[in-house]
């Protein structure tokens, strides 16, 4: 379970009307769908990565196992892209 | 002699040409004119045909000189500066290429006695990132860097390459970069820029990633007065970045910090960083000048060369603003219209006036 961020400190990306993030540590740039951008949101908030399965079936009508595997998926993107959601500095 | 004070500073600068492969001269210029709107611009130059000497816009001179080419060495530099200095009331002097930085260090205290003033750093500071020596500096502080070597001769540097693995880059001291993937490609390589910069010449290992570059002015205490880091985001074929934006990423500052901390330098620099995926940045050049996109850092708040002339000439400094990340710039070329005569009286006088533009004409007379 990954921790949430304490708040109060500045994003490390910046969301352009959900379409496309920046991240101002890297000066990488991605275009998003509306799931990408929605658990981008998410971890950004500070939600933890296990809650993101709940946040798929609720918002997508999708069984538990399909969310979970949707979500390990998209937070081994995540990696190879190296977006670190969720971070402050 | 001009009285200077009387409407701005009188500053000259050199590296006037923004063609394909775009010198600082112009992106200096047009932060001068920014932040101190009354300063007088002497461009200094070796070549009639550069592009700055033909500008009306805001990188424009108000005066224009030749010089003999910086391998003529500081004091022909300085015999051809003295009468330009007593005409032009010259304050301070603003190098932007690479070559002619030690004939200036050279000359600091003749400049000084005549009343200009350089904003440099000194020679060891100078040497101390010479691409010769930036491999062991990086190493000393615990900077990252590429493996580099350098030598006189192609055998010697051939068997460098060999240890440090094909690609890699094979470059001159100053100028010029290829990268070889053969012992064939080495050798042109090693010939070519043998033949146009001398030696010694350089193999550096060639690391595949994102390039960062940060522009920044040190105040010779080891300090820095103020930084602008970016992602290129366009590389010409030349390897010039024709886009960047702006990055806050706290290890790239700790890094470039680190090493103007050790070099206590004096004066303005690029760092210019590459980084592999999953690797850290690793430092592979280290340019003693202002690059050609330090006004993209003016226009977003961090005016470095205004800064500097505040530093040298001993002026209050008006606060530097942080540069925020996603702001980014991409070139954009325009023609410059001229007349052959004036191309003309630079080359037979060495010197040329302001270039009027006729607003109502639409050109320049």
């Amino acid at each position: 379970m990954t921790e949430s961020k304490p708040a109060g400190r500045r994003s490390r990306l910046i969301f352009y009307q959900d379409q496309v993030v920046f991240d101002r540590v890297s000066g990488h740039f991605h275009r998003l769908n509306s799931s990408a951008a929605l658990v981008l949101r998410a971890l950004e908030g500070g939600m933890a990565r296990d809650a993101l399965p709940g946040l798929l079936e609720r918002e997508y009508g999708i069984g538990h196992e399909s969310a979970v595997r949707d979500a390990e998926l998209f937070l081994n993107d995540l990696a190879v892209l190296r977006l670190h959601a969720g971070d402050r500095s | 002699m001009k009285d200077a004070r009387a409407d701005g500073p009188v500053v000259a600068l050199t590296g006037m040409h923004r063609g394909e492969s775009p010198q600082p001269g112009g992106s200096v210029a047009m932060s001068l004119r920014r932040k101190f709107p009354q300063v007088r611009l002497v461009g200094l130059g070796y070549d009639p045909m550069e592009s700055g000497f033909c500008s009306v816009g805001g990188d424009r001179l108000d005066a224009a000189y030749l010089l003999p080419y910086p391998g003529t060495g500081a004091e022909a530099l300085m015999h051809r500066l003295r009468p330009i200095v007593e005409r032009e009331g010259i304050e301070l002097i603003i190098p932007c290429l690479d070559t002619e930085i030690a004939n200036y260090i050279a000359i600091e205290d003749d400049l000084a006695r005549l009343g200009v003033r350089l904003w440099l750093p000194d020679l060891h500071q100078f040497e101390d990132r010479d691409k010769t020596n930036l491999a062991a500096l990086c190493d000393e502080i615990g900077v990252p860097a590429p493996r580099t070597a350098h030598a006189h001769d192609a055998l010697t540097l051939a068997g460098h390459a060999e240890r440090i693995g094909y690609p890699c880059y094979v470059k001159g001291q100053l100028y010029g970069a290829h990268r070889v993937h053969t012992v064939a490609e080495f050798h042109a390589a090693f010939a070519q820029i043998h033949a146009v910069w001398g030696g010694p010449v350089l193999v550096q290992q060639a690391v595949v990633g994102e390039e960062y570059n940060v522009v920044g002015l040190g105040d010779g205490a080891g300090g820095i007065e103020g930084f602008c880091a970016i992602r290129k985001l366009m590389r010409s074929r030349l390897g010039k970045g024709f886009a960047g934006v702006v990055v806050e990423d706290p290890a790239l500052e700790d890094l470039m910090r680190c090493v103007i901390a050790r070099l206590n330098w004096r004066g303005p620099f690029e760092v210019e960083f590459v980084q592999a995926p999953g690797q850290p940045h690793m430092l592979f050049e280290m340019n003693p000048r202002f690059p050609a996109w330090t006004d993209f850092a003016a226009q977003i708040g961090c005016d470095l060369p205004g800064r500097l002339v505040e530093r040298a000439l001993g002026q209050p400094p008006t606060p530097l603003g942080s540069c925020p990340a996603g702001r980014m710039f991409i070139r954009h070329c325009i023609d410059q219209v001229t007349d052959i005569a004036e191309i003309a009286r630079l080359s037979t006088a060495g010197a040329r006036d302001p270039l009027v533009q006729d607003h109502d004409a639409g050109r320049v007379r």
